[in-house]
């Protein structure tokens, strides 16, 4: 025989001989926690947990050293939302049994997910403050306290069978029965739940006489399920609106269609009213552009009018001009001004007087430019000598009158020369020609004839 | 239906993860095997006055 209490060998009687233990007592003992121990685990696996953790605490009760009783019962603390229990006992078990225990697995994956662990202790702590809360009669507070609790940890079934006890004394059935429907989901055959349940039940009930029997059941639950969810205030919602579709459907849509076809002839109305008036041009466009058309062309006729009101001025301006050079003395200056005048704009008189003009002021101004002409022809500025030259011309001739005969023959032969060498034949030829045909007796016709010559060769 | 103020003392603190350390270190961890121990020992003890 071994003693449990020493672990002593022996051979007869009943008493330890080495630590006094009664041994027959001590098997008894160990003997009741095996008996709690498979107690324990039959709820367990039926995941009747409250009923598993009352077995497993008299196991170790009777056996403190049962190391998988205490794991088995940390799990069961664990499930039903208690993780500092379930902490206590692991811790414990790892002590008693340092190797080969699953204990110290269990509380490294607590740890791992210590997320999960802080929100469960949370909700541990807010039920604890929540007590508190109710016992100092601050029922609100208190149940918004259990409420957060069973958000952190909804696998919480002290949390949900205190709040299922505080609704049943306010009398609100349908959350008091949510939550002890909650708490059996998790603990099946929790004894605080099904009596809670047994009072929302009727007496001598099917139900009632199931549930008490049996622990709670899911099928009976299932089966009222559908009487639960469909309220009597959801099913008038549904019949409300769907009478609100039908009144819809059948008033409101047609009188709506029959406002949209109104509105849709009318546009094509407008449409085909504005077409027409666009094609005949009795459109409000077509009468606005016609109007701005008309407008536009008086603005130009008065600003035509002012233009020629404004050029006839200038010319007046000029004419004075060269009639105050032309007394002044100043002939080139005013031979200037004339040579611009368009006789046309002036009076029969004033032609006159602008015709009388140019024949003081012309030969003098002719005369410069020649000079300076030929100068600058000599001097092989030929750019400028031409210049100079046809202004001459211009001078020295009238129309078809000329004005200057002196040197008219010798402009002429010079001009003829300067086009020549720049390589305008046709225009050299024409100056010649008019020396030959105009100054027959001319110093220059024979010289003339010969660039004629030599021009008509090539 | 209920007396929630009656049935709320049924309802007891549950052990908090901060509190484990003084709960384990306080906890007198005796079972019933330690107890019979303690009896027989008790017992032996007496009878050996008695034997004197």
């Amino acid at each position: 025989m071994v003693c449990q209490n020493c672990g002593g060998e022996f051979r007869d009687g009943a008493i330890c001989p080495f630590c006094g233990s009664d041994v027959k007592l001590m098997q008894m003992a160990r003997s009741a926690s095996l008996r709690q121990y498979n107690l324990g685990v039959s709820a367990a696996r039926e995941g009747d947990y409250s009923a598993a953790i009352e077995a497993l605490n008299r196991c170790i009760a009777f056996d403190k050293r049962n190391v998988v009783a205490r794991n088995l019962l940390g799990i069961a603390y664990y499930l039903v939302g208690m993780p500092g229990n379930a902490l206590e006992q692991w811790i414990i078990s790892s002590s008693l049994q340092t190797e080969n225990n699953p204990a110290a697995g269990y509380i490294s994956s607590l740890q791992k997910n210590a997320r999960t662990l802080e929100k469960q202790d949370d909700a541990v702590v807010m039920y604890n403050h929540a007590l508190d809360l109710f016992a100092n009669g601050s029922e609100d507070l208190a149940v918004i306290q259990l409420k957060k609790a069973l958000d952190y940890s909804p696998n919480f079934v002290m949390g949900h069978n205190l709040l299922a006890a505080y609704y049943l004394s306010k009398k609100e059935r349908y959350k008091a029965r949510q939550e002890i429907h909650k708490a059996l989901r998790v603990d099946k055959g929790n004894q605080m739940a099904l009596e809670y349940l047994a009072m929302l039940t009727p007496k001598g009930s099917e139900k009632s006489r199931r549930g008490s029997k049996t622990g709670y059941d899911e099928t009976a639950r299932s089966r009222t399920s559908l009487s639960r969810i469909i309220r009597p205030e959801l099913l008038t919602f549904f019949l409300g609106a769907a009478a609100a579709a039908v009144l819809v459907f059948f008033l409101v849509l047609p009188s709506m269609q029959e406002t949209a076809e109104n509105e849709i002839t009318q546009l094509q109305k407008q449409v085909a009213d504005l077409t027409e008036e666009n094609e005949n041009g009795t459109s409000r466009f077509a009468l606005q552009y016609q109007q701005l058309e008309q407008e536009n062309d008086t603005l130009r006729q008065e600003n035509e009018k002012y233009r020629q009101q404004e050029q006839n001025r200038q010319q007046e301006n000029s004419f004075q001009l060269a009639q105050a050079y032309a007394v002044g003395g100043q002939s080139v200056e005013a031979a200037e001004l004339l040579i611009q005048l368009d006789t046309s704009l002036f009076t029969q008189e004033e032609q006159t007087a602008i015709a009388d003009l140019k024949s003081q002021t012309y030969p003098a101004a002719a005369q410069q430019y020649y000079q300076t002409g030929s100068e600058q022809f000599f001097a092989g500025d030929v750019d400028e000598a031409q210049t100079n030259l046809e202004q001459a011309l211009a001078f020295a001739t009238e129309g078809d009158t000329i004005l200057q005969t002196e040197y008219m023959d010798e402009l002429l032969y010079d001009l003829g020369q300067i086009m020549e060498q720049k390589g305008d034949y046709a225009q050299a030829r024409e100056y010649y020609g008019r020396v030959l045909n105009e100054f027959a007796g001319s110093n220059m016709f024979s010289a003339c004839q010969e660039r004629m010559d030599a021009i008509m060769s090539m | 239906m209920i007396n929630f103020k009656e049935e709320i003392k049924k309802y007891g603190k549950i052990l908090e993860v901060d509190e484990l350390e003084d709960t384990i270190h306080a906890s007198d961890m005796k079972d019933i095997m330690d107890m019979l121990a303690y009896l027989c020992k008790t017992k032996q003890t007496e009878h050996r006055r008695s034997d004197r």
